[in-house]
């Protein structure tokens, strides 16, 4: 028998090569992602306003501290435009308004706020979110304002008068080094994602038009076991993918001046995405039967998760995740990027969504090859 | 006996499609399967290459066993080394160079390196397509794909060379190039099972015939021998219609 490692190298360098010898396939997965992430960045310039969240405050004080937090926290020049505000009468109403989604984060200014805060105590602010980049901007907030509260009442205790600069004095809108999530950072992923998934399309047409034309059957009477063949065309193509994915990746950062994040973690979830991707289209190649069904199939997957996902809404509507997001591995995957361009995150911050694509990919594969033997044929 | 089936049997949900054949192929032997659409020809080839396991019985290929309850690891790819499959369909990658096929094939079936370019033109000679190794696949005609669909099989040098239809939709010419090959490399001693619709082929190429149908064995033996049973026959044509009968199949 052939040595195993020949015959997976043997077969990755013909998937290669047949790849470089398709156009059609190596514009999809080179060009046209650089050509939209132009098209992104250009469309949605850096100095536009990228993000607009909705925040509700529920002020159960009624006194100065709660007409200081939306007056003075709220309306910051830092975050003014970041946030529409809405005063709303009840908790009960705040929370009907967070399920609806009509609004993104609701803050909860506690009774007794004004004189908890006088008396160096502290209080305890509410914050309720729908989404992780509303919540910890809301969250920033809060703190900075109590801290900031909590200042001035020592002032007063100690001088009888509040500190000369007005409170509250600063509110960063950004984690430490991080940048706020704009609509380029965030269809950057998904446009890159959209076309990963239509490049492993041709990789999964190729798979069945080889078993058409009786390849696979000419593969399986020469003296070389199934697994390597199959592990060689798989590796190739998400070779393929990871490299369609990372010119997204580069040329939004080196072209465009939009970073995914710090490289490591980027890698390994470009990696993550990569094969959970490669496990769809694993079972496209499964079920298709003709290579003109596989790519149909493919791109309607691709559309499906990018719909899914939110992919394709507006900036304005990042924070609101559709109904069907947590079933698609695009969803996940947007929020460890988002993670990663936002808040340059590390490698444990996204281990979650990571997990989750891998075990999507790997549900793919089993699925492909043990519920359809074509596959592995 | 390079190739030897013993009691072959396969169903497909509960229809039987090849029941009790045996046969042998000799080596330097031509043998010819013949039977109707669906008389269990390409069951048996499938399983004579390894790629379909038989229910009961066993395939031999120079001495190992490939298919069956003994075809296991070490001895089936040794088996599977021994044969070459031309299958009926163009197993070629149509946007690589016809060069680039064989490049392919020849590391899969492990060809040294240093080897490698007199194989090529070895092969490329014997089915007349020395001149278009260059030639992407895709812009080559019916015919040249047909002889490299063939060389392919032959490029390992293998001792027996299993043919499912390998003339189909091709004109004349390539037609008699791909017999005289097959009548060239029988005559060096190489093993060969074809199957074919062309009675006339088969009875210029092969030394004995088996026809087959509902898996079963109907007649075996030299063309002229089967013919000489029946003096009312004027050809292999007529004694197969006459075993076979007229009625159209699926």
């Amino acid at each position: 028998m052939t040595d195993p490692l020949r015959t997976c190298l043997a077969l990755a360098g013909l998937e290669l090569k047949r790849w470089v010898r398709q156009p059609i396939a190596v514009a999809t997965a080179l060009l046209l992602p650089v050509a939209m992430a132009g098209l992104v960045s250009a469309a949605l310039g850096r100095a536009a306003p990228e993000l607009t969240l909705k925040f509700a405050v529920v002020d159960l004080d009624a006194g100065p501290a709660g007409v200081a937090f939306v007056d003075q926290a709220l309306g910051h020049p830092a975050v003014k435009d970041l946030i529409d505000v809405r005063q709303v009468d009840s908790r009960h109403a705040a929370r009907a308004l967070l399920d609806d989604d009509v609004v993104d984060v609701v803050v909860v200014l506690p009774p007794r706020l004004s004189e908890d805060l006088a008396s160096v105590g502290g209080a305890d602010i509410d914050v309720w979110a729908s989404n992780p980049i509303a919540g910890d901007l809301a969250h920033m907030i809060v703190d900075q304002y109590g801290i900031r509260a909590q200042a001035s009442a020592v002032a007063i205790a100690r001088t009888g008068a509040p500190p000369d600069t007005p409170w509250p004095l600063e509110v960063d809108v950004t984690a430490p080094g991080g940048q706020p999530l704009d609509a380029a950072r965030h269809y950057g992923p998904s446009t890159g994602m959209f076309f990963l998934l239509v490049t492993l399309g041709f990789a999964a047409q190729r798979f069945v038009a080889d078993r058409r034309r009786g390849l696979a059957d000419r593969l399986a009477a020469a003296p070389v076991a199934a697994a390597p063949v199959l592990v060689g065309r798989v590796l190739a193509a998400l070779l393929i993918g990871g490299l369609s994915m990372a010119t997204t990746a580069l040329s939004m950062q080196f072209l465009f001046g939009r970073s995914w994040g710090a490289a490591g973690p980027v890698v390994l979830l470009i990696a993550a995405v990569v094969i959970a991707m490669g496990g769809v289209a694993a079972v496209v190649a499964a079920l298709s039967r003709t290579p003109e069904q596989a790519q149909m199939l493919a791109m309607g997957i691709a559309f499906v998760f990018a719909l899914a996902s939110g992919s394709f809404s507006p900036p304005g509507a990042i924070g609101t995740r559709p109904a069907l997001a947590d079933l698609v591995p695009t969803s996940h995957a947007l929020d460890a990027f988002a993670l990663l361009s936002t808040e340059h995150a590390g490698i444990a911050a996204i281990t979650g969504p990571i997990g989750v694509l891998l075990a999507f990919g790997l549900a793919g594969f089993v699925l492909a090859t043990f519920t359809n033997r074509r596959f592995a044929s | 006996m390079v190739l030897s089936c013993r009691n072959l049997h396969k169903a497909f949900g509960g229809r039987s499609a090849v029941d009790g054949l045996s046969f042998d192929v000799a080596a330097g032997e031509a043998y010819g399967l013949l039977g109707p659409n669906g008389a269990g020809k390409s069951t048996t080839i499938r399983m004579v290459v390894g790629i379909l396991e038989p229910d009961r019985g066993q395939v031999t290929v120079a001495g190992r066993p490939i298919s069956g309850p003994q075809a296991r690891g070490r001895d089936r790819s040794e088996a599977q080394a021994a044969l070459g499959y031309v299958p009926q369909d163009l197993a070629l990658l149509p946007t690589l160079s016809v060069v680039d096929n064989l490049r392919f094939w020849a590391k899969l079936y492990g060809i040294p390196r240093r080897l490698r370019r007199e194989r090529f033109d070895d092969v490329l000679v014997a089915v007349g397509l020395e001149d278009r190794a260059r030639e992407r696949v895709e812009n080559c005609s019916g015919g040249m794909r047909r002889r490299l669909n063939l060389a392919i099989g032959l490029l390992h040098q293998p001792r027996l060379l299993v043919l499912d239809e390998p003339t189909v939709g091709v004109d004349a010419q390539s037609r008699a190039s791909v017999l005289d090959t097959l009548r060239g490399l029988r005559d060096a001693g190489t093993a060969i099972l074809y199957t074919s619709h062309y009675m006339d082929e088969v009875e210029r190429l092969c030394d004995r015939v088996g026809v087959i149908d509902h898996g079963q064995m109907l007649a075996e033996g030299p063309p002229s021998e089967l013919l000489l049973d029946r003096p009312d026959l004027v050809d292999l044509e007529g004694l197969f219609l006459e075993l076979t009968g007229r009625d159209l199949r699926d």
